[in-house]
């Protein structure tokens, strides 16, 4: 690589100052030193670690947790929009491999929404080299494949590159969690010409079954906001029948007003979701335990910092 | 591990530039041990990998980890206690911008202008995909501009 830009040569000449003093030869020497006493030993001595993959990681975390709004965008409409939720009775579903499942819609619906959001020509010209999905119906949480997601390793690496206005949770993105997913993808639907981005942040924990959401869907034109008042769907994973889903309110500390969900789930999980609007941004928070009462604090900590 | 792997030849070739990719990320004064870590790590985990290429990534990966918790433990990047060679004011600017960057992207700024590695290659030391590799190396480049020009403003100011 040449050094025509004068950035890359600066950056060639910083770094050569800051790694000139480590000597590999030391490096070679030691390991080949510790080598040679490792090979002696027969036993080798497992270093792997396991981290904790519980959700009172996550609660401990969420105590601290403080939620800050990036700069905002240069091209934003600011927009003022309440949210409405309306729960359905589960319906029953052929979801996977003929198995009936029940599946519960909160039917979202946004009021006085005038507005969209606009990103940067380069932050959309990355999106369009992906594979856009073409949704044209209600919001879902399936996973996504490798090609048509762009990953993030945190909430303010996303604020950043999409300089949108997009609330940010660095405790929540930095937790110990190998199984965390934080991701972005396109939707260009083809029926109604819908327009818009989700960031998707997960924590699943496999050995409790116990996952954490935050979904953050950016509309990009009116079609979209349409579209996202088809509802969100929570899939139930056996007979529910007689399942209710109860909600409450609370407020966010800038005065979002969000509606907090409970939804029941099979072996006594819940999924615990609060929804809001912030500046042209619909957000969902999402735990899915089998603690409610822990689950609802986890929720409710989020929502009220947010600010 | 494939037939004809040579741990000792792949340590005497690789020591250097995983050395100065530690350093980069955790200061001259840890790289050693960081390096070092790492290669131990990987000969221990030798039979897991089935080619030169899985053992080049598992390597990075490892030494970024170890350079992280490194970070973590100590809060803060660690230069040895002699001073450091002379400098002009501008590069300077840019030192304390590159340590400003976070660890990830320091390493992926270090791999991309200083080991032109291309992003396949930087996307496999993190485990992530080229696109992620391209967006994180654009983000960093774009941090390091509004450093220097922020500092360039300060220094007018004066």
């Amino acid at each position: 690589m040449a050094d025509f830009d004068p950035l890359d040569r600066r950056i060639r000449e910083s770094f050569s100052r800051i790694t000139e003093r480590a000597d590999s030869g030391r490096v070679t020497a030691a390991v080949r030193e510790k080598l040679a006493g490792e090979k002696e030993r027969s036993t080798e001595n497992g270093m792997n670690m396991r981290r904790s993959k519980k959700l009172t990681v996550l609660l401990a975390a969420a105590l601290t947790v403080i939620l800050l709004t990036t700069a905002a965008a240069a091209a934003v409409i600011a927009v003022q929009a309440r949210m409405k939720i309306e729960i359905k009775p589960p319906e029953p579903v052929e979801f996977r491999e003929g198995k009936e499942e029940y599946m519960v819609y909160h039917d979202v619906k946004t009021e006085e929404q005038t507005g969209s959001l606009i990103l940067s020509d380069e932050v959309m010209a990355t999106f369009e080299s992906l594979n856009p999905r073409g949704e044209d119906s209600t919001m879902t949480t399936q996973l996504i494949d490798e090609g048509s997601v762009i990953p993030f390793d945190n909430w303010q690496e996303a604020a950043d590159w999409l300089n949108c206005g997009l609330m940010v949770n660095p405790d929540l993105g930095t937790l110990p969690n190998e199984n965390f997913r934080l991701h972005a993808y396109y939707v260009n639907g083809e029926k109604y010409h819908n327009r818009s981005i989700s960031v998707i942040g997960t924590h699943s924990y496999p050995d409790t079954e116990e996952r954490v959401y935050v979904d953050a869907f950016i509309p990009l034109n009116d079609e979209a906001w349409e579209i996202y008042n088809g509802g969100v769907a929570v899939v139930l994973r056996n007979d529910l029948k007689e399942a209710e889903t109860v909600s409450d309110t609370l407020l966010t500390s800038l005065g979002d007003e969000a509606t907090l969900v409970f939804t029941p789930g099979n072996n006594n999980f819940w999924d615990i979701s609060a929804h809001f609007i912030h500046e042209g941004i619909i957000y969902r928070i999402s735990v899915w335990t089998n603690d409610r009462a822990e689950g609802e604090s986890v929720v409710r900590r989020v929502v009220e910092n947010m600010g | 591990m494939e037939e004809g792997f040579d741990f000792e030849a792949y340590l005497e070739a690789g020591a250097g530039k995983l050395t100065g990719y530690c350093a980069a990320i955790v200061g001259s004064a840890d790289a050693e041990d960081a390096a070092q870590e790492a290669y131990l790590r990987l000969w221990r985990n030798l039979d897991r990998l089935p080619n030169e290429a899985a053992a080049n990534s598992f390597l990075y990966k490892t030494a970024y980890r170890i350079c992280v918790d490194l970070l973590r433990s100590r809060k803060w990047f660690r230069e040895p206690d002699r001073p450091p060679a002379q400098s002009d004011a501008l590069s300077d600017g840019m030192t304390a911008a590159l340590l400003k960057l976070s660890p990830a992207d320091r390493a992926v700024v270090y791999s991309r202008v200083v080991e032109e590695e291309d992003y396949r290659e930087i996307a496999a030391r993190f485990g992530k995909s080229e696109v992620w590799a391209r967006k994180r190396f654009s983000l960093a480049r774009k941090k390091l501009r509004q450093e220097l020009e922020k500092e360039e403003k300060h220094n007018g100011g004066l």
